[in-house]
């Protein structure tokens, strides 16, 4: 069963990097919902956010194929809370 | 001094050990090829026909001798014909490093003359890839690259130089980057403790070797930690020569085509050790019907490996060598004569119905089998054998008695046809760079070796002592072979007019015969190998002849079938 997820990537962002770990998504047909990619400082690795339903399984194998990126320096899968829509108020 | 980003690029390459380049010239490259002029005397270049066998020459060159492949190669068509032998290379976890000529550096992007994104066209077939655009990161690059290309799981990178950075001048080059600790960043020996305790309980233990034992030199370690716990041992087709063939506890190759015993009893072994080998679909055949009794201990350099298709148990996250060293003195001294006994019950059951017939010499034509078992025979087990892909290289993978390490080169992952030609010529300048005196013999089917035949120029121009075997039954065998089984026997496009190979070899100025009768072909064999340069022989073949035990796809190794 698929679970929301944010996987977090640190890399350095040499040319083509961000390709690189996009492949990552695409070779397990992988829709990344949302990203958010932050490099202000050329001393530390960019950080990036990348927002998706995925089974565990499948968070997991690409941690793994990401960790397997020579670039990335650090990488985790945090598993979003599902949090229930608030209630509509009743006239 | 003041050098060019092209002489910087040399100097770099022989900084790293470089002895030799496999490649092609062409605009891009030029200013390179004029540098390496310049070195001719301290770098060899070997100019093979297409760049597809520069790569698979450069993967020859890195699995014989244990140092990375380079080849080189011009911009655009230059660049795109590496691409095949950069997968092969990353799926057989081969290190090698791929140089490319790139258009000036303003011209990028702009669909110039020979411009292809070679970044972006072999992001998925690289471990790395990186493109130079100045002179001065030339040498600190090419040094960053043959550091992947070596750490952790190798595997190919491909460094893109424009042509402007070749050309410039470097007063002072950049300074080398801090080495990237990827092997150290994921080690993790924290189960070793557990992993004995697995082993030294089982009833039914079971050791799988696959090609990291070959690639970290484990060979010793392994079969150290095999005889102490008295466990079967099989090996993947990339792991073949890792341990002795005629061991008492070697049980064969795992697989669609590897032994019967190795396979299915591998649904009942307790405690599976699997090391330096990625459970990948030709081994495992369908997932959920494998080994799911057993449980696994898996060794690998690579944490991506590890729980990707079977889960592990204790996972041992380092190089083969380094985790079998240090697993064999906490296992206890064990035997498992019964268990053992199981696998020579199957052996008999695939030598009846397959192994006994295939060598009788009882049909008319010759077989697949005969011809490999007289090479390793008339070898005695010592030779360097590289194989296509196809019917020919599970036969030679199964007949071969691989009796010395690293004795076997193939495309396993991939599966590329056209492999073995010009990895062969690779293999025989590693081979000579290691100092080892082997036969190095390259057998092919007739389909393989037609799709990189030109490597024959290559290969008589450099006069190396490569035999090349050609297996001919005028098809494409193993497409033959399934569509008869699974196709109700609609052969569609599987069968070759050939050239005449002996005629094709001596046109390209090489020693060639063909032999179609069983009489003649320990002689044909015995003078193939006893030619002092490169030679070819052509084996006529049984045109029908199927390669048995088969894992049908999508089935489970217990469903392997004997006929």
């Amino acid at each position: 069963m698929e679970r929301p997820y944010t996987i977090h990537v640190h890399a350095h962002n040499d040319h083509g990097v961000l390709q690189r770990i996009l492949l990552a998504f695409s070779r397990r047909r992988l829709r990344v919902r949302a990203l958010q990619f932050l490099d202000r400082c050329e001393d530390r690795p960019a950080d990036m956010q990348f927002d998706l339903d995925c089974r565990p399984e499948h968070a997991r194998d690409l941690v793994a194929q990401l960790r397997a990126i020579v670039e990335v320096t650090q990488v985790w899968a945090e598993e979003l809370e599902v949090q229930a829509p608030p209630r509509q108020a009743v006239a | 001094m003041q050098q060019s980003g092209a002489q910087a690029l040399v100097e770099a390459l022989l900084e790293q050990g470089t002895d030799v380049i496999f490649g092609y010239p062409g605009g891009a490259i030029m200013p390179v090829y004029d540098a390496l002029h310049g070195a001719r005397n301290r770098l060899r270049h070997v100019l093979v026909r297409h760049e597809q066998g520069a790569t698979h020459a450069a993967q020859g060159y890195a699995r014989a001798s244990g140092r990375p492949g380079v080849c080189l190669a011009t911009s655009g068509p230059g660049a795109t014909n590496l691409v095949t032998g950069l997968t092969d290379a990353l799926m057989d976890s081969t290190p090698m490093v791929c140089i490319t000529g790139q258009v000036p550096g303003a011209k990028l992007g702009t669909d110039a003359f020979q411009e292809a994104d070679v970044i972006g066209l072999t992001l998925a077939a690289t471990k790395w890839n990186c493109q130079v655009t100045r002179a001065r990161d030339v040498a600190p690059t090419i040094a960053r690259a043959f550091q992947v290309a070596r750490e952790g799981r190798p595997g190919p990178v491909l460094v893109d130089i424009t042509r402007d950075a070749q050309s410039g001048i470097v007063d002072a080059p950049a300074p080398v980057p801090a080495p990237w600790r990827y092997a150290a960043r994921h080690r993790d020996l924290s189960g070793l403790a557990r992993a004995a305790e697995l082993i030294n309980g089982a009833e039914r233990p079971y050791l799988l070797l696959g090609h990291g034992v070959t690639l970290a030199g484990a060979e010793q370690a392994a079969l150290a930690v095999a005889e102490r716990a008295g466990m079967p041992v099989a090996a993947t087709l990339l792991g073949l020569s890792a341990f002795p063939v005629e061991h008492p506890q070697y049980v064969g190759m795992l697989g669609m085509h590897g032994n019967y015993g190795a396979n299915l009893l591998t649904n009942e072994a307790d405690v599976i050790l699997a090391v330096g080998m990625r459970f990948d679909d030709r081994v495992t055949g369908r997932l959920d019907g494998y080994a799911r009794q057993a449980r696994i201990v898996h060794v690998d350099v690579d944490p991506a490996q590890v729980n990707r298709h079977v889960p592990a148990e204790v996972a041992l996250i380092a190089d083969a060598r380094e985790a079998l060293e240090a697993l064999a003195p906490l296992l206890a001294p064990r035997r498992h004569p019964d268990w053992l006994a199981r696998f020579r019950e199957h052996d008999a059951l695939e030598h009846a119905a397959v192994i006994g017939p295939e060598l009788a010499g009882a049909c008319e034509s010759i077989r697949m089998g005969e011809v490999v078992d007289r090479l390793s025979c008339l070898t005695r087990g010592q030779a360097l054998l590289i194989t296509d892909v196809g019917q020919h290289q599970m036969i030679a993978a199964r007949h071969y008695r691989f009796a010395r390490r690293a004795g076997h080169i193939t495309s396993g992952g991939l599966g590329t046809m056209g492999f073995a030609l010009p990895a062969a010529i690779g293999a025989a300048i590693g081979c000579a760079a290691r100092g080892e005196d082997r036969p190095v013999v390259a057998v092919a089917g007739d389909g393989g070796v037609q799709m990189t035949v030109q490597e024959l120029g290559t290969l008589a121009q450099e006069a190396l002592p490569v035999k090349v075997v050609v297996l001919n039954n005028e098809h494409l065998g193993m497409v033959r072979q399934w569509q008869e089984l699974f196709f109700e026997g609609r052969l569609s496009e599987v069968r070759l007019k050939n050239p005449d190979f002996v005629m094709l070899a001596r046109g390209y100025g090489i020693e060639a015969a063909t032999v179609s009768a069983r009489a003649g072909l320990d002689a044909a064999l015995e003078a193939l190998l006893s030619h002092p340069g490169p030679a070819l022989l052509e084996v006529r073949v049984g045109r029908e002849d199927n390669v048995f035990p088969m894992i049908p796809a999508g089935a489970t190794v217990s469903e392997m079938r004997l006929s």
